[in-house]
């Protein structure tokens, strides 16, 4: 297994019955990358990541971690790996404190260094106040917080994350991913997994994707490159009266623009990726004096995650 | 991968202790702890209720009195306790933080098992503490049957804890799972056993009542109510069967066939057991069922 990968899957399969969840994927992950695995619903994300922590077993195929096939030996190749799998739920009788504990007792750590490790995770989580109360009393958001702080025990360099922002409210979303995002910065042999549906959320926190769609994987690319891999710019530009046939073909007719079409009120205009282009289209319109008063990319990510789906279905 | 290592038994002995923590402070465990409390004052009141009192009995009927419910008591326990320790994990999804750590299902199987089997042993050890001091008090001394019975009920509580965990591994609510539990413990296994009828020393419920027939007065005294009904039976047979009306023959004739069956085997006499023998039916009992769950168990998926 190359160094460079720390997470690695070959030629992976997991079948139900009839039904393939995961169909021959093959994935290597980078290491210290925080990588987003995005896919639709059944596109066979979570199972995957259900199989490289152990919690389902593949039909067949092999996945790595840290060089240790997790189908052979879960124990040795789950040592250095914290999970945190949807929004798991905690021994309601126990502390954030006793908790932490119990899992660093289970991976073998010493009484001093549990105690240090679950200050600073704490800490880190922002917990440190709600260390001694029971964890039955807690939020969503203070337990995912928890459940975060619980797979960083022991220090890992693999973080398995499956949509930890699950069903929280956007307070707790924004906490969860602050956590993330100071873990991704702090951290020199850190490499993050994180599958997830908002793709805000993984532009936000990730540098590399990987898609996945009928359990095969589609791309795997820095975030830069999936954004800009098929070469279109969209923008909308808003006017202050319905837009007329004469002003779409004005547009239109620009020798940059690829195309332009009326969007209910507005008009959508489809230019190369290039910012000289946007500039240019920038400067035309408001020579145009069409009453047009803002201009706004969509959101690129949504649009190229769209236009792979929809070509792999 | 060897199958078994030494930092495996450190990790069972976690789980166990956690899931002790848990047994100690979740409600089952004080309600287990309420019904056993509550059996004790009822059998210990009633008699000076009724008029009688305790002092000058023999210490087998003391025995006798304190042991009679002690196995339907253990499977209600068992019921509580063990019945939930698998599924839970599912259910609750705790199993999404201790599965995904570097142990094995196994270990976690075995702490699981220890714990449970502690935390029941820790019930009943109360309640036979409490006998002993009545049999201090009003008998003055400590029969060796007691130490026997308390050896078999933790037999029983470790092999109807495996019928537990079977029910455990394979439902996916711990409510179901504990209300089959119950009925599977005190109901099917018994009626089982009284339809198979003879000497089922085989099954787990017949196993399971050398908790009280090791006590040989009560086996003594039980089969004594038993052949007087008998005898008490035959004679009105003999009686009817004297009138010569053919209608009230036909009825003696159903009689004779229940008292011939002991009223279709609810009503056998009990065979003073063989100790060894049923100790090795628990056990016999207990391993394979926790086999049966530990397969399911390490095989079972989120």
């Amino acid at each position: 297994m190359s160094t460079d990968s720390p997470i690695e899957i070959v030629d992976l399969r997991k079948e139900y019955g009839s039904f393939t969840a995961v169909n021959g994927l093959n994935l290597s992950i980078k290491k210290n990358s925080f990588t987003g695995l995005l896919g639709p619903n059944g596109a066979g994300k979570s199972t995957t990541l259900k199989i490289l922590t152990h919690l389902i077993k593949a039909t067949s195929g092999e996945a790595y971690l840290n060089g240790v096939d997790v189908t052979k030996d879960p124990k040795a190749a789950l040592t250095n790996v914290g999970t945190v799998i949807e929004t798991p739920e905690f021994y309601p009788y126990l502390t954030p404190r006793e908790t932490m504990r119990y899992v660093g007792e289970l991976i073998g750590m010493n009484k001093e260094s549990i105690k240090t490790e679950t200050e600073e995770i704490l800490e880190k989580v922002k917990m440190t106040d709600w260390g001694d109360k029971r964890l039955g009393t807690f939020s969503k958001g203070m337990r995912q917080r928890i459940a975060l702080g619980q797979a960083l025990m022991n220090d890992p360099n693999i973080i398995i994350l499956d949509e930890p922002t699950s069903g929280l409210d956007p307070r707790g979303m924004a906490e969860i991913r602050e956590v993330l995002k100071n873990l991704r910065n702090d951290s020199n042999d850190l490499t993050i997994v994180m599958s997830s549906h908002i793709l805000t959320e993984v532009q936000d926190l990730c540098d590399r994707i990987a898609m996945i769609n009928h359990g095969t994987l589609l791309m795997d690319d820095d975030i830069s490159a999936f954004v800009t891999s098929h070469g279109v710019r969209s923008v909308i530009a808003k006017t202050a009266e319905i837009p007329t046939a004469e002003l779409i073909d004005r547009i239109g007719q620009l020798d940059y623009v690829r195309s332009a079409e009326r969007l209910g009120n507005d008009v959508q205009i489809f230019i190369g990726d290039s910012n000289e282009e946007r500039n240019r289209l920038f400067n035309d319109l408001a020579q145009m004096n069409a009453g047009i008063y803002s201009l706004a990319e969509t959101d690129k990510l949504e649009e190229t995650y769209l236009d792979i789906i929809k070509e792999s279905a | 991968m060897s199958f078994i290592e030494l930092d495996d038994f450190r990790q069972a002995a976690m789980v166990a202790k956690n899931e002790l923590i848990k047994g100690m402070r979740g409600k089952k465990f004080l309600v287990s702890l309420a019904v056993i409390l509550l059996v004790f004052v009822l059998i210990t009141v009633i008699p000076y209720a009724t008029g009688g009192t305790w002092s000058g009995k023999a210490a087998s009927d003391i025995l006798s009195s304190y042991l009679s419910y002690i196995s339907m008591i253990s499977l209600l326990i068992v019921a509580l306790l063990s019945s939930v320790a698998i599924v839970s994990e599912f259910e609750e999804r705790t199993a999404l933080i201790l599965f995904t750590r570097p142990i094995k299902r196994t270990t976690i199987f075995l702490g699981k098992l220890m714990a449970c089997f502690a935390i029941t042993a820790l019930i009943m050890l109360v309640y036979y503490l409490l006998v002993t001091a009545m049999l201090a008090i009003f008998a003055g001394t400590i029969p060796w049957e007691l130490i026997i019975s308390l050896c078999f009920c933790l037999l029983y509580v470790f092999a109807a804890s495996g019928i537990a965990f079977i029910i455990s591994a394979f439902l996916k609510k711990s409510s179901v799972a504990t209300i089959i539990t119950l009925l599977g413990l005190l109901m099917v296994i018994p009626i089982v056993s009284t339809m198979i009828g003879g000497d089922t020393w085989y099954m787990l419920d017949t196993a399971g009542n050398t908790i009280i027939t090791c006590v040989p007065e009560y086996v003594d005294s039980y089969n004594a109510i038993i052949y007087e009904w008998v005898e008490y039976m035959q004679k009105a047979i003999d009686y009817m069967n004297l009138s010569g009306d053919a209608e009230i023959m036909q009825v003696a004739a159903i009689m004779q066939g229940m008292v011939d069956s002991y009223m279709f085997g609810m009503m056998e006499p009990i065979a003073t057991p063989d100790l060894l023998r049923e100790a090795g039916i628990l056990i016999a009992w207990g391993v394979s069922a926790y086999f049966i769950a530990w397969l399911k168990f390490i095989r079972r998926e989120f």
